[in-house]
């Protein structure tokens, strides 16, 4: 499936400004942003209830931009299941079957049993929508998506509803029954963790652009932007001014100490103007705390506020020495032996080949 | 949850009247706030009722067997009991499409047709049937139209029929159909008439497999609304209906007035009763029997 500069304005707002996106056949890709970032409207414009305002959607080598959702042929599962309440399980299943006037005959009867098999809701194939727990009702809606083969199936925050519990077990459903037919997946959340779990490649959107499509793992370690690196994961951002860079480092002063960033190997004609206000962002697990007398001029320090327990490890919040507005945290395996104290001083030193450096926050 | 859902088994009216999720009062709150309502109810309608009732056997089952064995006053029951069924026929056909584009429409055109629907209701029901005898007597606007068009060449009769006095209920009963109707249709997600379309059905089979099937509680309590008034209706067909479309309500207060006959009235009434309990239990069992109609909201 192809998107090509699709945009949509509403009036003189965007909603999604020119968008490309690529998807493979059996691909599962995510699509995260924060509420308003216009993934669900372009979820709407890929199943048809509203045209683009420009742009072309292709499913394999048919231009569906302007057809009618009926004639798509495109599945989706939406946020609230949108099961037929005055429709049994079986019934709501055979839907899409009886309107391709398919419904009747031992083929289709097979073909739900299938379905119903696929998503384990035999049992319950003559109960109403409102018998089912959330849970339930979603595999339903799953399987009347499934039924009629749709090349590409759209999922628009279908775990929204449910509960912690319930939704890890719906993740892995939902990706074991993917895998297991080979569907084409394009699934709108706003939870990045679903994303990263579940995905191929993401496509993080962000006031309606894509700004950054990869692999989990690639917009973890590889942020284009403050923004997906903010949004992929939690981050620290430390303000620092550049100063110095060589081939291979730039150097980042932050107060009085010097931390070396890596540059990009992608862009080595990028170069940070001499004195520019920038970020350097560290992810909790690249930041490690030493002992205060270890404090050297490559290290930061400060002064642990709080010690968040969460499992396998623990979250250190750190005041910085000199920047009273600035706490970092740092997450400490919670197998490690001498866990520092509440109030106590420590240094801090950022692993410096995980460092990324983005341009200081503008003030809007 | 099982609260909920046994509330929603309570039939058409209360599916729209109930807000969704009704906190419970303690009982004895429930019932003193219900006690103003319980009190008039009781003395302004049971009181006077059972009176009706009484007063209607007060020649014993005289009036009972004189209203079935005269042929007049049984026609006159089938002519109250078609007559009706016309209107809330014509009323459900008519309003249903005003109330679905009600919930389509924005902004200016969804105002206008509010107000349509709204002013002729908070106007006088002996405003707009006189308002029907203006446009439809011998010299009224629609006669004379009709002849300076040279359409036809003399007056015609328009006037006190039946055929008038089922068009002119229909027009002041017609807000009691859509009303229900928009405010069920009003609760559905768009998001069944996106699934249906999303799963293969066009415009046509999302309406009639969904969207109307999903509607019917409303149109139901509608239908009924509108039945039960269009049997006692007197107005309408006092003023624009004729000797030859005599309805109940007409007969009763003809009886009562002129003849002075309590308590044949009063068995009119009772029988009229019976009649408008009798349909409105069976429109509640058709429902109650339609499995699924309670989850739709």
């Amino acid at each position: 499936m192809t998107l090509r500069h699709v945009e949509k304005t509403y009036g003189t707002v965007w909603a999604v400004r020119q968008t490309d996106l690529e998807v493979g056949a059996g691909e599962f890709v995510s699509i995260v942003g924060p509420s308003g970032s216009g993934k669900t409207t372009l979820l709407t414009m890929i199943a048809g209830f509203e045209p683009p305002t420009a742009g072309s959607i292709r499913v394999g080598d048919r231009d569906v931009t302007m057809l009618a959702p009926n004639r798509r042929n495109i599945g989706m599962v939406f946020q609230k299941y949108a099961l037929f309440p005055h429709m049994t399980v079986r019934q709501n299943i055979a839907f899409p079957l009886r309107m391709r006037d398919l419904a009747r005959g031992q083929s289709a009867d097979k073909r739900i049993d299938a379905m119903l098999e696929l998503v384990q809701l035999h049992g319950l194939q003559h109960r109403y929508p409102h018998q089912l727990s959330g849970g339930q009702q979603q595999r339903v809606a799953v399987a009347r998506t499934l039924v009629f083969d749709p090349p590409v199936i759209l999922m628009d925050e279908p775990l929204g509803a449910l509960d912690k519990k319930l939704r890890e077990a719906m993740q892995f459903e939902i990706k074991r029954i993917q895998e297991r037919i080979g569907a084409t997946v394009i699934y709108v959340t706003h939870d990045q963790e679903e994303a990263l779990t579940m995905s191929d490649r993401v496509a993080v959107m962000h006031k309606g652009r894509v700004e950054q499509i990869g692999t989990p793992s690639d917009l973890y370690s590889n942020p284009d932007s403050a923004f997906v690196a903010d949004f992929v994961g939690s981050i620290n951002f430390v303000p620092g001014i550049v100063c110095g860079q060589d081939r291979s480092h730039t150097g980042i002063k932050v107060r009085n100490t010097v931390i070396q960033v890596p540059r990009p190997t992608g862009r080595s004609t990028y170069r940070q103007r001499e004195g520019a206000a920038v970020r350097i962002a560290a992810r909790p697990e690249h930041i490690s705390i030493a002992p205060y007398q270890d404090h050297d001029a490559q290290s930061l320090s400060g002064t642990i506020e709080t010690i968040v327990f969460a499992g396998a490890t623990r979250t250190a919040l750190v005041r910085l020495h000199g920047s009273p507005d600035l706490v970092l945290r740092a997450d400490v395996p919670s197998s490690f032996r001498s866990l520092p104290q509440r109030g106590s001083h420590v240094a801090l030193v950022l692993c410096s080949e995980a460092l990324r450096i983005f341009d200081a926050e503008r003030v809007e | 949850m099982n609260i909920v859902a046994s509330h929603r088994r309570q039939g058409p009216l209360a599916a729209i009247i109930r807000p969704r999720h009704a906190s419970r009062y303690a009982p004895l709150t429930s019932w003193l706030l219900a006690f103003p309502l319980v009190a008039t109810f009781a003395t302004g309608f049971l009181y006077p009722l059972s009176k009706l009732v009484a007063l209607s056997f007060a020649n014993g089952a005289e009036s009972y067997v004189r209203l079935l064995e005269d042929f007049l006053y049984v026609r006159v029951m089938t002519t109250t009991v078609a007559t009706a069924a016309a209107v809330t026929v014509f009323c459900i056909l008519l309003g249903y499409p005003v109330a679905f584009a009600m919930t389509r429409l924005r902004g200016k055109a969804a105002l206008i047709t509010a107000a349509c629907v709204f002013i002729p209701l908070w106007t006088s029901v002996l405003i707009r049937s006189y308002a029907w005898i203006v446009l439809l007597q011998r010299n009224g606007l629609v006669n004379d139209f009709l002849q300076s068009a040279g359409l036809s060449d003399q007056p015609l009769k328009l006037l006190y029929t039946l055929g008038t006095v089922v068009m002119g209920m229909t027009h002041i009963l017609l807000p009691f159909a859509i009303l229900p109707i928009y405010a069920t249709l009003r609760t559905l997600p768009p998001d069944f008439a996106r699934a249906a379309a999303n799963l293969g059905a066009g415009p046509f089979r999302t309406f009639f497999s969904i969207t109307l099937p999903l509607s019917l509680p409303g149109l139901f309590a509608g239908a009924i609304l509108c039945f039960v008034l269009a049997l006692g209706f007197y107005i309408t067909p006092a003023l624009i209906g004729g000797p030859g479309s005599m309805l109940m309500a007409t007969l009763i207060g003809q009886q009562t007035t002129v003849l002075l006959d309590w308590p044949f009235a009063a068995a009119l009434s009772t029988v009229l009763l019976a009649v408008a309990l009798l349909i409105v239990f069976l429109f509640r069992r058709a429902l109650s029997l339609s499995k699924g109609f309670h989850s739709v909201h």
